[in-house]
């Protein structure tokens, strides 16, 4: 279990994303806004954004990933990471 | 009437509903009968009809007012409900029928055309080239036997064609005609409206004497054809029991066997309004399905084939 | 059918059999007790089926930048290698990477993008759109940024289409939505491609051609809709899943690394392309791992979504996809099931290479008939079961979205993906090649009607008639599909044009439909399963519609009278001909030059923008997949594939220009009731009325006179009453057979950038409203702005006032083997088909007209009363479907342009 303050739900492992707005809870299977208040069982998906190797973050929510062979180039936090090697917390 | 021509006030390709296969409609203008139920009224006289569509009128939309300036008559003036209105007694009986000619949205316009023998023949030869099996031409109208001369010519070019000729018939006509006229008929729709001649009368203006007597003549007359009895069910007239088995002893004492009963529709209703007159059924409903089941279980019980409006191939 | 009417139905045959009839002596058909009964609004999908469809109808189609991402990263890290092999590293990486994404319930697997309908940008084909809206996009996205949003769904006026933005999505082009923090990343991406992108290198070097300023102006005054090259550069075409089928993926990589081994350093005679094998099998080496990684991703996704449930049929369900990723991944298919998830996998894989749209499954029931067959011989599947999966799948496709700039997906394709799933036709020996899996896949058409995948019957003489009645009970339901095509047709055309690359009769039979109208030519494959050997059919041809597309016909007749200038927009176009214009004959000899130039100018510059792409984006997953690429060791763009003079040139308002010429000649040259100054008058005055513009209303019905607009009112009524194509009259007809003779044979003229000839598509997809839009009014009484007759067959809306046997006369008077594809779409009123014999009837309608030499006919059944319900509530109508030109859509989803047509148009001809 994780913070869950300031996450939405696509931040989640346990959402299963159906549109840009909204998704399914992979425990209830109900249809959740992406945008509303996560609960306890919040559990932290892998993305650019909560690892390590993203660095130079800038407001709009682009920074550096030093992660992987290329050694550096641009990436964007929100991008799911689930299959990225380089990923590290 | 022309020499040599006849009044034809429609002719329909891919018509499913009036014979076998998917045959071409010719529809003969005049009829003896005054059906108060008519869904074609336009072709109850022998004569061209003036019609007037308010739907098809752009008067409202484009404020076209072509009509108008053509009438020398002064019977076309727009209402202030921004339509155009006609005086229709005026315009049936108008002897230039200038607004027709104006009309581009064929709003204005007269039922029927008058043709020649050929100019029929060659809608029915170049629909002949994509009928389906069993498919051909079927004479309907108004009562198609009041052009008997322009008819049996028409017939006798088709059956030099091969092609299969139908009709749909009230059957109201000189025995003679009509026997000359069936002489080339594979397959016939005859109309059986009521078995009680008053009866018969008050809804159609004439008895059914000399109906039943062509039917039981041809039924008895060695003809090769396949005819079925035709019925309008108009609830709370031909509907009832008493007349339902009336026919089916009428059938049985002719050695007929098939029936094809059809719900009545308000399809009619537009081109009454169309010749500026009301329609006597506007608010009649269309006869419910499970009534029109329990007539065909009605004669399929007594051993007479009964289909039920389209199922009739 | 009820019991009762059973009962009925029993009475009547005895009392006719007892007279010495049978029930069905009306017909020589078979009995009718074959054709199935039923209510076609009770049938419904199963229930898995039907929970993943309202899913459907409640997802925003949605954008996410993952694939593009790593697409791009990747791309960037192998600045310095060969091309090919750059741009298959980078779709590798890109499948690898992307996030899986399982509904519970699906069995069918795998989605383009992280989304149920999601898709994503390829700015690496143009990134202009996204540079002209940078700015306003990422305002929009910081502006959302503060805002937080509970809504679940907006789904309503626009259906899936993400019309506005709202709450943290920003719309874009009025349909996709993405999350206003992937908008950075989105413009990121798009900047990097400035100058580089196909459209924007293809431009550079199409201005080397002497007339490109012809084209400019061209495109400016819509005369030509739009370039093929970098907006759609596939599709329209159809799918060849033979390979992974036949050897599994670790087969295809023993294969391409024996072949690598086998060309490496060696031209074998071919000094210009032998080396380049070498890179080609290389990259498809790296392709195939990729997918692979992406399908065993698959797999590893179904095991995880295990620890969410209990229950014990969602546990089966994910163990089941999870076994067949994981064979599937390296392996052939072993069961019908398998197949199935391999075809998802390989059409998505497909679509994901490149913005394409009309990439069609083809005759599918005829390639997955083997595992079927064996399947039911078997006990391993049930007719019920595999109905289930033939539903699943219409979800599946029907979830695909393409991502294209907005003139395309918006203007021609009203946001329809065309995968055309074709059934019928003849095997390779001539027999009729339908089978039972595909009466089961029109069946699924019924219940569950979606758009895709759209079908279509390759009708012969030869297909069994109880399937052709199945067909024609689909086509009642009201979807529009399927379309109907001559299966003869199809096949003279084929084999005609691609005998200059030695094609069989036997070959052109293996073709199917590509995209909506598009015959596309294929091959016989020889497919081995349970020790048994198949032929089955795989594409195997170029894009069967890229080239030059959609020239506005009408216009260029308006440019000829107005000596090559453009009275909208204030270009002189062509060069002026200073023709007094004497004779019919005169018009027509200037009008052939201007098309002619038309042609040649876009021919050209098309040319160098697929030019530009098969170089630098070139497609590597088709290669893989398609004949004979493997066998040849070259891609596509070096002409790997077995056919490829698959170029075409596409018009449209066919009938309007063929109804303007009859007026003119018959009003003006005839008659001489008019000067030819008379009607260039009354053209510029619009014959009196309004503009559409004006009036804001591009509809038929409802455009409107000025107060002083009667000066035209004569001029106006005569080019309406002049005759009209339709009506088997040859007075108007044998204009249409004047165009065809001349337009159909001057493409073969031209030649495309693979040095083959051009053959002509005529049918219209949307752009008859759009390219409407543009065109002033036409001698043949059309008004300013309004559409033109769709389709290149169907008759000018009421002008047919004989009835479809005098209309399909007309459309035969020329030999339609000529052309592509011609395009037939007939409204007909659901009485006159109704019931069995209604379905009789239908089918013998269709057969009429296919047997006379036609192409193509397909039907909307749909009331116009329903239609203007729709558009006041869509929200209770999201699910009604509509046949418009070329497809089957969602009201809700076209634009309202269109919709305001059909609702006229088929009003127009009800009363």
């Amino acid at each position: 279990m994780s913070n869950t303050k300031g996450s939405k739900h696509d931040d989640c492992k346990n959402f299963i994303p159906v549109d840009a707005a909204k998704g399914l809870c992979a425990w209830t299977n109900e249809m959740i806004a992406i945008d509303s208040e996560c609960c306890p069982k919040f559990e932290e998906l892998p993305k650019c954004k909560n690892c390590k190797s993203f660095v130079d973050r800038t407001k709009d929510g682009l920074g550096n990933c030093v992660g992987l062979e290329d050694k550096s180039f641009w990436a964007y936090g929100e991008m799911p990471a689930v299959n990225c090697q380089g990923w590290n917390n | 009437m022309k020499e040599g021509q006849g009044l034809v006030f429609d002719i329909q390709s891919f018509s499913v509903h009036d014979g076998p296969g998917s045959r071409t409609l010719v529809f003969l203008s005049g009829c003896p009968l005054r059906c108060q139920w008519c869904s074609n009224p336009e072709g109850l006289e022998l004569r061209q009809r003036f019609l007037f569509s308010q739907a098809k009128c752009k008067y409202d939309k484009t404020n076209c007012k072509r009509c108008l300036k053509a009438c020398p008559y002064g019977a076309i003036r727009p209402n202030g409900d921004g339509k155009l209105h006609f005086d229709m007694a005026l315009c049936d009986k108008c002897p230039s029928h200038d607004c027709v000619d104006r009309c581009i949205y064929e709003a204005a316009r007269l039922s029927g055309k008058w043709m020649t023998d050929d100019e029929v023949m060659r809608a029915i030869l170049r629909d002949s080239q994509f009928w389906s099996q069993g498919g051909g031409v079927t004479f309907s109208g108004g009562e198609a036997t009041m052009q008997k001369d322009f008819l049996v010519r028409l017939l006798r070019r088709c059956k030099e064609q091969s092609v299969h000729r139908a009709i749909e018939t009230t059957a109201h006509t000189k025995t003679k005609d009509f026997l000359e006229i069936f002489d080339l008929i594979n397959f016939a729709l005859i109309d059986c409206k009521h078995m009680d001649s008053a009866r018969h009368k008050e809804k159609t203006g004439v008895g059914n004497e000399l109906i039943l007597h062509n039917i039981a003549t041809l039924a008895n007359s060695g003809w090769k054809g396949r005819l079925v009895l035709r019925i309008p069910v108009i609830e709370g007239f031909n509907d009832d029991e008493e007349n339902i088995l009336r026919v089916i002893d009428f059938m049985n004492a002719n050695k007929l066997f098939e029936v094809n009963i059809l719900p009545f529709h308000r399809l009619g209703d537009t081109k009454w309004s169309q010749l500026g007159r009301s329609y006597p059924y506007k608010e009649f409903e269309p006869t419910p399905k499970d009534r029109m089941r329990a007539i065909q279980d009605l004669f399929l019980d007594h051993g007479v084939a009964c289909y039920v409006d389209e199922e009739l191939a | 059918m009820t019991e009762l009417d059973l009962q009925r139905k029993k009475k009547l045959g005895d009392i006719l059999a007892e007279k010495g009839l049978g029930m069905n002596f009306q017909y020589g058909g078979k009995a009718p007790e074959e054709i199935v009964d039923r209510e076609f609004q009770d049938l419904k999908p199963h229930p898995r089926v039907e929970k993943l469809y309202d899913l459907y109808l409640n997802t925003l189609s949605s954008v996410s930048m993952e694939f593009g991402y790593w697409y791009n990263r990747t791309y960037a890290q192998h600045e310095y290698e060969i091309p090919v092999y750059r741009r298959a590293k980078a779709l590798a990486v890109a499948f690898a990477k992307t996030t899986p994404l399982i509904i519970p319930g699906e069995l069918i697997v795998c989605c383009k993008a992280r989304y149920y309908r999601g898709s994503f940008p390829m700015p690496q084909l143009s990134e202009g759109f996204f540079l002209a809206h940078e700015d306003e996009m990422y305002q929009e996205a910081l502006k959302r940024g503060g805002e937080s949003s509970g809504e679940l769904s907006r789904v309503g006026a626009g259906g899936g289409n993400v019309t506005e933005s709202f709450g943290k999505i920003v719309s874009i082009a009025g349909k996709f939505g993405i999350r206003a923090e992937e908008v950075p990343a989105l413009n990121k991406i798009a900047k990097a491609w400035y100058k580089k992108s196909v459209d924007d290198l293809g431009n550079r070097w199409e201005r080397e051609v002497p007339e490109y300023d012809l084209k400019e102006k061209i495109m400016r005054t819509m005369i030509c809709m739009f370039d093929s090259g970098y907006t759609l550069p596939q599709g329209r075409e159809v799918m060849s899943y033979y390979y992974p089928l036949e050897y599994g993926f670790d087969g295809l990589l023993a294969m391409c690394e024996e072949k690598k081994a086998e060309v490496a350093g060696n031209a074998s005679g071919d000094g210009i392309s032998g080396m380049d094998r070498l890179y080609f099998y290389a990259s498809c080496i790296e392709l195939i791992k990729g997918i692979q990684t992406w399908i065993e991703n698959y797999a590893k996704e179904a095991r995880r979504l295990k620890q969410y449930t209990h229950d014990p049929k969602l546990l089966a369900d994910y163990d089941k996809i999870s076994a067949c990723c994981e064979w599937i991944a390296h392996k052939q298919p072993r069961t019908f099931y398998e197949a199935m998830q391999m075809i998802q996998f390989m059409h998505t894989i497909t679509l994901n290479e490149d913005a394409l749209s009309g990439m069609s499954p083809g005759r599918l029931g005829q390639v997955l008939w083997p595992w079927f067959e064996q399947d039911v011989a078997a006990g391993r599947i049930t007719e019920d079961e595999a109905l289930e999966l033939l539903e699943l799948q219409r979800v599946k496709f029907t979830c695909f979205d393409v991502f294209a700039s907005f003139g395309v997906v918006g203007g021609v394709l009203s946001g329809n993906t065309f995968n055309n799933l074709a059934v019928g036709g003849l095997t390779r020996t001539g027999e009729p090649a339908t089978n039972r899996l595909e009466y089961l896949m029109i069946h699924a058409g019924m219940t569950m009607p979606c758009p895709q995948p759209t079908l279509s019957i390759l009708w012969d003489e030869k297909i069994p008639e109880d399937f052709v009645l199945k067909c024609a009970e689909c086509t009642k339901i009201g979807t529009g599909y399927p379309a109907w095509f001559s299966f003869r047709m199809g096949t003279e055309f084929i084999w005609n044009h691609y005998q200059k690359e030695g094609m069989t009769l036997e070959e052109a039979r293996s073709y199917a439909i590509g995209g909506c109208l598009e015959t596309a030519p294929a091959v016989w494959k020889v497919l081995h399963l349970g020790g048994k050997e198949y032929e089955v059919p795989a594409g195997a041809s170029q894009p069967a519609a890229v080239g030059v597309h959609f020239i506005s016909n009408p216009k260029i007749l308006e440019m000829v009278l107005f000596n090559g200038y453009d009275n909208r927009t204030g270009i002189q176009v062509f060069e002026p001909h200073g023709k007094k214009l004497e004779s019919f004959d005169e018009i027509w000899e200037v009008y052939k030059d201007y098309y002619a130039k038309t042609i040649d100018v876009l021919c050209k510059c098309n040319n160098i923008q697929h030019d530009i792409w098969r170089k630098n984006n070139m497609c590597i997953i088709q290669s893989l997949f398609k004949p004979d690429c493997l066998d040849k060791g070259h891609h596509i763009g070096d002409m790997g594939y077995r056919w490829n003079g698959t170029y075409n040139i596409e018009s449209c308002g066919t009938i309007n220009m063929v109804n303007a010429f009859v007026a003119l000649d018959k009003l003006v040259f005839q008659d001489k009731k008019y000067t030819l100054d008379d009607f260039r008058k009354a053209i510029l005055a619009n014959f009196g009325f309004y503009k559409a513009d004006e009036i804001d209303s591009f509809s038929l019905a409802e455009q409107v006179k000025k107060d002083d607009g009667d000066e035209f009112d004569a001029i106006h009524g005569d080019c309406l009453q002049a005759p009209k194509y339709g009506n088997d009259d040859i007075a108007a007809d044998k204009y249409l057979i004047l165009w065809e003779k001349w337009f159909t044979k001057v493409a073969h003229t031209f030649e495309s950038l693979f040095g083959l000839e051009l053959y002509t598509c005529q049918n219209s997809v949307s752009t008859h409203g759009t390219q409407g839009r543009a065109c002033l009014a036409t001698p043949d009484g059309r008004l300013y702005g309004t559409t033109f007759a769709d389709g290149s067959m169907s008759a000018y809306p009421g002008t047919d006032r004989n009835g479809p046997y005098a209309l399909f006369k007309s459309a035969t008077c020329w030999d339609q083997s000529w052309s592509q594809n011609s395009q037939m779409n007939m409204k007909i009123h659901p009485l006159a088909i109704k019931g069995e014999n209604g379905t009789r009837h239908l089918a013998d309608l269709i057969k009429a007209y296919l047997r006379r030499g036609a192409h193509h006919i397909q039907f909307n059944v749909c009331d116009s009363k329903v239609m203007r319900q729709a558009q006041a509530n869509p929200e209770q109508h999201r699910d009604l479907l509509v046949r418009v030109a070329g497809f089957t859509q969602y009201w809700v989803e076209i634009g309202k342009h269109i919709q305001d047509e059909v609702i006229a148009r088929t009003e127009y001809e009800s009363i």
